[in-house]
């Protein structure tokens, strides 16, 4: 998913001929797998205050920083780094996308255990990592805009409105006992949300449609919690608990444990409405004086 | 056929910009009046003609030959601006247009057409509580009608009503003098009369079938949800103006994170509805037995549309404070509507939410 629907339209978008020569194909025959270097021990939300450094050298640059909460570094093959090239420039300009494969000298991963017990999130320590002139991807100082595009495409592609109605279906058919009104008020907003996805996909079609994905975003990953914590809280029997170790079968406190990911990632469900509120609503940013 | 986006988004503009010159107009709707009572509405006649039923009516009966979609953005601004969309004419037009192989119904459609009739169709389900009668009986019951607007002395009633026989279609004449405003309305921007139909003679026209009752009750839903959206955008917008206006701690509240989480919740509750009710529109051709899903999007766009709208009426007085809570804006009024608006839903009989099973088994096989 990194792959396909976020690395790559920022590769369509911002790449060069032969980077899209390059990468473009592996990404669709999956024989790259991509991980996303964003997040930083300080920089989640406040993604534009990230500390990882890139310092030009002969033939390209070297990083140095710490990456986090980094989704399947552990078996993944290249990684989209955003690194700091420009400290006197204004935070949101001084930053830089790297295109970096994950066997480069370097670099270390060490997998975080996660609260459900399937650990893909991941630390990964870039030491003096070398990274040419032609895996900087967009223009030097300009990373920012390839971040935005990212997520933009990432809040699309983490809309979980079919999720949503696929988790109710099954809610329904396990029939464990669920409020038959709790339901029916989950299925009804699973309905809404799918068909609020499939209209501002059409709408997409005909125009730029800037940060309405941050309404499906949210609205179908705080359902995906809703649903699955139903089933978790209605489900009687012992195994539906929640899982304490590895490798037990999916059950709905397995999966409510997991949704909660779907709230945080990818923006989480406060700076989404941060960004409706401002972007969408039109309200005013904070700073705003009169 | 469907009308040509560009026209109709025209089309809406001009109503838009009627319906906002007779909103300005009026004391009662601008604030300036305390009386609640309804002033005369001059726009009615025009509104009739520039409005939903004509739009929905097809050609050959001097119609303009859109679809149930078409008339979603047409009947909003009319919400918007607290007047009445000429919803409960444009439904007792869409029974008359199902029967058109009754004589008296094709002489009531054209002479409504020409602006020789104004015909209504009651608000309450399908005619509520009225009784068909019997050979030789009287109807019984009350209907509760939406007058708003209407400047004849008198109207007719297009009433559905079933006894064990089936359904028909009755029509009978009520002088507006003759109908009294019942007690206690919740909303006085809408003007409600309650007709007592044995008070009146009323005859069958023409006989009607299950689907025709379908039919016309889905569109009911669909254009009741698509007032509720605009209203509920309406207030929305208020609600985003002022808090850009209003200072306190040296700042717009509209910078506080609080105020800007109340508001997207509400936004996120309107876009649901809209999206709802946008696919019931799109059903509204789809008949019986094959529309299961049309029913459902029907009950589930309205009722979620009124909840919008409340919350949203609601969350627009709680950002305006202390001024939300006095008549000199117009929230009140718009959360007076949305409340009305669920009040004769639930009076309407209870809207299912059960999902047709066919529709969630569906969605076990999507990835």
């Amino acid at each position: 998913v990194i792959g396909t629907q976020m690395v790559g339209p920022s590769i369509i978008a911002h790449g060069t001929v032969r980077q899209k020569t390059t990468f473009l194909p592996r990404i669709l025959t999956g024989d790259d797998i991509w991980c996303q270097g964003f997040s930083e021990p300080n920089a989640g939300s406040d993604l534009a205050s990230l500390e990882t450094r890139a310092n030009r050298v002969e033939g390209g640059w070297l990083l140095k920083g710490q990456k986090l909460w980094t989704s399947r570094a552990h078996t993944a093959s290249e990684m989209i780094v955003l690194a700091r090239t420009n400290a006197e420039a204004p935070k949101h300009r001084g930053i830089t996308a790297f295109l970096v494969n994950m066997a480069s000298p370097g670099l270390t991963v060490r997998t975080v255990r996660q609260i459900n017990f399937n650990d893909e999130f991941n630390e990964v320590f870039m030491d003096d990592l070398f990274v040419p002139n032609d895996r900087v991807l967009g223009a030097v100082d300009d990373g920012w805009n390839v971040a935005v595009n990212t997520l933009n495409s990432e809040r699309i592609a983490t809309t979980r409105a079919f999720e949503a109605r696929r988790l109710v279906a099954d809610l329904a058919h396990a029939d464990e006992g669920i409020d038959s009104q709790v339901l029916e008020d989950l299925t009804m907003r699973a309905y809404a949300a799918g068909l609020t996805l499939q209209r501002y996909a059409a709408e997409a079609e005909r125009s730029d449609i800037g940060s309405k994905a941050s309404v499906t975003k949210l609205n179908s990953s705080e359902l995906t919690v809703e649903v699955a914590r139903a089933g978790a809280l209605g489900d009687p029997s012992l195994s539906a608990g929640l899982p304490l170790k590895e490798g037990r079968p999916l059950s709905w406190g397995g999966l409510y444990l997991n949704n909660l990911k779907n709230t945080i990632a990818a923006g989480t469900s406060q700076v989404q409405r941060n960004v409706i509120a401002q972007r969408i609503l039109g309200m005013p940013r904070e700073g705003a004086v009169r | 056929m469907t009308i040509d986006s560009d026209d109709l988004r025209e089309f809406a503009s001009t109503v838009r910009d009627l319906a906002s010159t007779v909103a300005d107009g009026d004391p009662f709707l601008s604030g300036a009046s305390d009386v609640p009572t309804l002033s005369p509405r001059s726009c009615r006649e025009a509104a009739v003609k520039l409005g939903v039923t004509a739009l929905l009516v097809d050609e050959p009966s001097a119609g303009l030959g859109g679809t149930a979609a078409d008339a979603g953005l047409l009947v909003g601004p009319w919400t918007s601006t607290l007047l009445t969309s000429d919803l409960s004419e444009t439904l007792a037009v869409q029974f008359l247009l199902r029967r058109v192989e009754s004589d008296a119904a094709t002489d009531l459609l054209q002479q409504t057409m020409a602006g020789a009739a104004t015909v209504r169709l009651p608000l309450l389900s399908n005619g509520g509580s009225l009784r068909a009668p019997g050979d030789g009986e009287r109807m019984h019951g009350d209907a509760l009608v939406d007058v708003s607007g209407a400047t004849d002395d008198a109207i007719v009633l297009v009433m559905p009503a079933t006894r064990d026989a089936g359904s028909r279609l009755f029509v009978g004449e009520f002088s507006m003098a003759a109908m009294a405003a019942p007690r206690d309305p919740v909303d006085p921007s809408r003007d409600l009369r309650l007709c007592d139909s044995s008070k009146v003679d009323v005859r069958p026209i023409a006989p009607l079938s299950d689907e025709d009752l379908d039919a016309v009750d889905r569109f009911r839903l669909t254009l009741t949800a698509f007032e509720c959206i605009a209203g509920a955008q309406r207030v929305l917008e208020q609600a985003v103006r002022y808090s850009h206006e209003r200072t306190q701690f040296g700042r717009p509240i509209g910078t506080f994170q609080a105020l800007q989480h109340l508001l997207v919740d509400v936004h996120l509750k309107v876009e649901d509805a809209l999206s709802l009710a946008t696919r019931s529109a799109a059903l509204i051709g789809d008949v019986a037995p094959a529309s299961a899903e049309g029913r459902y999007a029907a009950n589930v766009a309205c009722l979620s549309a009124a909840e919008a709208y409340r919350s949203a009426a609601e969350s627009c007085i709680q950002v305006h404070g202390g001024i939300g809570f006095t008549r000199e804006i117009t929230a009140h009024l718009h959360l007076r509507r949305a409340v009305g608006t669920i009040r004769l839903l639930k009076n309407h009989r209870r809207l299912s939410t059960t999902p047709p099973p066919s529709l969630v088994e569906g969605w076990r096989r999507t990835t």
